[in-house]
C-alpha cells in the first residue's frame, strides 16, 4: 500500500517536472519530446516491476535467512 | 601500418557529431577525435563489450596512428596536437562496398536494429552506452551487419535512465520496419526520402483508427505520436531530459526498455507481398527455363567464373541468388542487385551463413540509389560506389527486360555494362522469339533486334571470348572482355 502510494506520488511529481523544468542535454541528436515523454511513463510502469522485485528478493531473503537459522539453531 | 603521404585527396565522410571527423584519405580512412573527446575515448577503448564484437566482426576494427604517421599524412590537421590534450586518430578497416539503409531488405535492418540493441544493452552494464542509434552506424560486410561509428559509444550517466537515442532508433529502425509490414512501403521509399527515417506523428497520420489500435503499433506508433501532439501544444519548454534516480533502479529501467525492443523487433514478419513479378524465380516451377537449359546455363557461368572472375563480382539482376551464390563459393566477394524487395531478402536470408562475402542490396539498375544527404555527398550514389569495384559483372536474363519494361536502348545497356566492369561481362542475349520476350513485349516490335545486332553492339566496347546457345535456340549466353582502347 505504502509503496502504491510513493508510485502514484512519484508519477505526479515525474508529469510536473516533465511539464515545468527543462534542461539542455549533451546530445547532438532530436531526442523529441514525444519520445521523452513516452519513456518516463514506461520507466515509471517498470519502477513497480522493479520495486515488486526488489520485495520479492526482501522477503525471500528474510524467510530464507530465518529458516536458515532456525534449522542451524536446531 | 602503411600510410600514404603522396595521397592527398582528402574528403570528409562525417559532418554531425561534433566530437569527431571521418575522413578518407586515398584508400585509407581516419577517424580524427577531437581533443574534447579524446579523455572519453581513452576509457571508452578499453571496454570489454567492444573487445568481444570487434573480436566476433560486428565493430569495426580500429587502431591508432602515431604522431610521426600523422603529421606526415595531414601536416594541415596535426598542428592541433601541440595543445596539451591531444588529438586522437585512429585508422579503420575499410568495408568493401558501402551500402545504405535505402538499399537493405527489411530482415537486414532488423538485423542491424538487433546489433545496435545488444550492443548499446552490453555497454550498459559498464555505464556506456550508444550517443545515437541509426543505421547509417551500420554497414553490411557481406551478409554480416558491422557496427562502424566508434564515436557513437559515450559515457552513461549511471543515474539517468533515459536513452537519449530512443526517438532516433524507432525513427529510423522500428517505424519503417512497421511502415514496410502494414503499409507495404519499401525502406528505400522511407530512407530516401529522409535519412532521418519516419516519425511517429507522420506514420500516425497514414494509418486508419482502427490500425492505430493494432497492438504491435498502438505503443510504438499511436502513444509517442500522441504525446508528441501534447506535447508540441502544450509544454512551453522541452521535457526534462535527466531522469534521475538510483543507478541499480536506473539500469534496470534501461535494460527493460532495450530488452523491449529487442523483442518488438525481433517478432516483426515480414509477410512479403506475393507479388506475380515478371522476375520469376528459377527454381520454381515457373521457370522459363527447361531442366536442361538451366543446367548448361549453370555449367557455363560457373565456368566462366572460374576462369575470369579474380576478386569482386556484381550479379546484376541477380533474381534469388542462385549464380551469386556460385560465385561467392568459388571465394568471390559478390554485390547482388535487384529491384525486388522479396528477392532481396530470399537472397540475404539465404545466403547470410553460407556465403558470408554475399552482399544482396535493394538496387533498381534502371534507376539506382542517388547521391544523397548533405550537399547530394553525404552518400554516394550507387553507380559511383561501383566505379573500379568489380572485374566482373553477371548480367543474366536482363537485357530484355530492360528493352521493354523500362525502354532503355541496347546501345545504352551495353555502355552500362562497359562502366561496371573492370574487364570482364558474362551476359545472356535473350531473343524476341523467347516466351519471356514475347511476354514482357506486349504488342510491341523487336524483331530488328537479333542476336547480330546484339553481338555489333556489344563489340564496340569488348571482345567476344566465347559464347553459346542454350537448347531452345532462343537464349545465348556470352563471356565478354572488355576493350581497353587509347
Amino acid at each position: 500500500m505504502l509503496k502504491t502510494k510513493y508510485l502514484s506520488f512519484e508519477f505526479t511529481i515525474a508529469l510536473l517536472m516533465l511539464c515545468f523544468c527543462s534542461a539542455d542535454g549533451f546530445g547532438y541528436i532530436d531526442p523529441s519530446s514525444g519520445y521523452i515523454l513516452w519513456q518516463v511513463l514506461f520507466g515509471t510502469v517498470v519502477g513497480i516491476l522493479f520495486f515488486a522485485k526488489r520485495i520479492w528478493s526482501c522477503l525471500r531473503n528474510f524467510f530464507t535467512s530465518s529458516k536458515h537459522t532456525d534449522s542451524s539453531a536446531s | 601500418m602503411n600510410l600514404l603521404p603522396h595521397n592527398k585527396s582528402l574528403r570528409s565522410l562525417s559532418l554531425r557529431d561534433p566530437s569527431g571527423t571521418l575522413f578518407e584519405i586515398g584508400t585509407q580512412l581516419i577517424r580524427q577525435i577531437h581533443s574534447s573527446s579524446s579523455v572519453d575515448w581513452n576509457q571508452i577503448k578499453r571496454s570489454p563489450t567492444l573487445k568481444k564484437f570487434t573480436e566476433k566482426g560486428l565493430f569495426v576494427r580500429s587502431w591508432e596512428i602515431s604522431d610521426t604517421d600523422i603529421s606526415n599524412l595531414l601536416p594541415e590537421l596535426s598542428h592541433k596536437n601541440k595543445n596539451d590534450i591531444k588529438d586522437i586518430y585512429l585508422g579503420h578497416e575499410k568495408i568493401n562496398f558501402v551500402n545504405y539503409p535505402s538499399e537493405w531488405a527489411p530482415e537486414m535492418l532488423r538485423e542491424a536494429g538487433l546489433l545496435t540493441l545488444d550492443l548499446a544493452t552490453q555497454l550498459s552494464a559498464e555505464n556506456l552506452g550508444l550517443k545515437d542509434a541509426t543505421p547509417f552506424n551500420v554497414l553490411f560486410s557481406g551478409g554480416l551487419p558491422v557496427f562502424v561509428d566508434v564515436l557513437s559509444v559515450e559515457k552513461r550517466d549511471p543515474h539517468n535512465s533515459l536513452w537519449l537515442a530512443y526517438s532516433q532508433f524507432s525513427k529510423t529502425f522500428i517505424n519503417p520496419l512497421l511502415a514496410y509490414q502494414h503499409l507495404g512501403q519499401p525502406l528505400y521509399k522511407t530512407f530516401l526520402l529522409s535519412r532521418e527515417g519516419l516519425t511517429a506523428t507522420d506514420f500516425y497520420t497514414q494509418i486508419s483508427f482502427l490500425k492505430k489500435l493494432h497492438p504491435s503499433l498502438f505503443t510504438k506508433i499511436t502513444v509517442p505520436a500522441l504525446l508528441e501532439l501534447w506535447s508540441d501544444k502544450k509544454l512551453r519548454n522541452h521535457p526534462n531530459t535527466e531522469k534521475l534516480m538510483d543507478p541499480e533502479r536506473a539500469q534496470f529501467t534501461l535494460k527493460f526498455l532495450l530488452n523491449n525492443l529487442k523483442k518488438s523487433i525481433s517478432q516483426l514478419n515480414f509477410n512479403h507481398k506475393q507479388q506475380k513479378t515478371q522476375f520469376n524465380n528459377y527454381m520454381s516451377g515457373e521457370s522459363p527455363y527447361s531442366h536442361l537449359q538451366f543446367e548448361n546455363k549453370e555449367r557455363l557461368v560457373k565456368k566462366w567464373l572460374t576462369l575470369h572472375s579474380k576478386n569482386s563480382v556484381l550479379d546484376v539482376g541477380c533474381n534469388d541468388g542462385h549464380f551469386s551464390r556460385i560465385a561467392a563459393s568459388l571465394g568471390r566477394r559478390v554485390v547482388a542487385i535487384d529491384s525486388e524487395v522479396e528477392l532481396i531478402s530470399k537472397t540475404w536470408s539465404m545466403s547470410r551463413i553460407s556465403h558470408p562475402t554475399l552482399l544482396p542490396l535493394v538496387v533498381n539498375i534502371a534507376n539506382p540509389s542517388p547521391a544523397s544527404g548533405w550537399r547530394n555527398q553525404e552518400h554516394r550514389s550507387f553507380l559511383d560506389r561501383t566505379q573500379g569495384q568489380f572485374d566482373c559483372v553477371l548480367m543474366l536474363a536482363l537485357v530484355h527486360h530492360l528493352l521493354t519494361t523500362e525502354s532503355i536502348l541496347l546501345q545504352y545497356i551495353i555502355e552500362l555494362a562497359k562502366e561496371l566492369t573492370t574487364e570482364h561481362v558474362i551476359i545472356e542475349w535473350v531473343s524476341p522469339s523467347d516466351p519471356m520476350f514475347e511476354h514482357l513485349k506486349k504488342g510491341r516490335d523487336y524483331t530488328h533486334l537479333t542476336a547480330q545486332v546484339f553481338e555489333q553492339e556489344c563489340l564496340k566496347h569488348f571482345a567476344i571470348i566465347e559464347k553459346e546457345t542454350l537448347p531452345g535456340n532462343t537464349r545465348t549466353l556470352y563471356c565478354l572482355k572488355k576493350l581497353f582502347l587509347t
